[in-house]
């Protein structure tokens, strides 16, 4: 098989992989712990948060 | 046991602490939406939640994530393997919408003057009520997404009420709706994170 681009297939694995790995990283960062100290570190905001949400979609 | 029952039987065990605190963020979430809701109509509303029903979606979402990473052989290489921001909201949001574990009760007087007096504002209670559960899964994934990145998802105003609309009345595939949310991520945010 020929690509087109004159990448070998073992160029599209690492590609692949690196995209994965990618991913991975991005994705290991959420914690629960983090948004329940967010909601109680910032009340105030939040609600603020909440109204603005909800002004958005109409409700107010 | 097969492999697969295992996994489940350990994912389980090592959730049960996502599990709560996940519980908490619906908890605070909702409570956040209930007081500006009553600021602005007042105190005969109230949201309530069917525990068994958010438990339900909760553990639903755990045990679709557990098959994920299954399928994927993610465990066998990686034991912390975690997957990506718009996976952990489209796979939350699809459970939620599913078992709708939120109601908005409306006291009935106040359903009545509002009917009278500002048909406006009763039209608006009873979209709001109607949609309560995308509502909500909605504002906690805005919120869990400011506390990981510091930044809120990229939806305007139209774009929120259109996928609440669309997750209300359409059918959509959790693989299209991760699709979807990983556009409006700020992916450059999150690799200095």
């Amino acid at each position: 098989m020929e690509f087109s681009n004159n990448l070998e297939y073992k160029d599209l694995i690492k590609i692949n992989t690196s995209a994965e790995e990618n991913n991975r990283n991005s994705s290991a960062k959420y914690s629960s712990q983090v948004v329940n100290n967010f909601f109680e570190s910032n009340p105030k905001n939040i609600e603020k948060m909440a109204k603005n949400f909800l002004e958005d979609l109409g409700v107010l | 046991m097969d492999q697969l029952g295992n996994f489940y039987v350990k994912e389980h065990n090592k959730n049960k602490g996502a599990l709560h605190d996940r519980y908490k963020e619906f908890n605070l979430a909702t409570k956040n939406i209930e007081k500006v809701l009553i600021d602005e109509y007042g105190k005969g509303l109230h949201i309530l939640c069917v525990p068994e029903r958010l438990h339900s979606a909760l553990t639903s979402y755990f045990y679709d994530i557990c098959r994920y990473k299954h399928f994927h052989g993610m465990l066998d290489k990686d034991k912390e393997a975690k997957i990506n921001f718009p996976k952990v909201y489209a796979y939350t949001l699809k459970w939620i919408i599913k078992e709708k574990p939120f109601s908005l009760i409306i006291n009935d007087a106040i359903l009545e003057a509002f009917k009278e007096n500002d048909p406006e504002k009763f039209k608006k209670l009873l979209e709001t009520s109607n949609r309560i559960n995308e509502i909500l899964a909605f504002f906690w994934m805005d919120i869990s997404h400011k506390s990981q990145t510091g930044a809120l998802l990229d939806f305007n105003a139209k774009e929120k009420k259109s996928l609440i609309y669309n997750l209300k009345f359409r059918d959509i595939h959790v693989g299209m709706l991760e699709s979807l949310l990983h556009n409006k991520i700020d992916h450059e945010v999150l690799k200095q994170l």
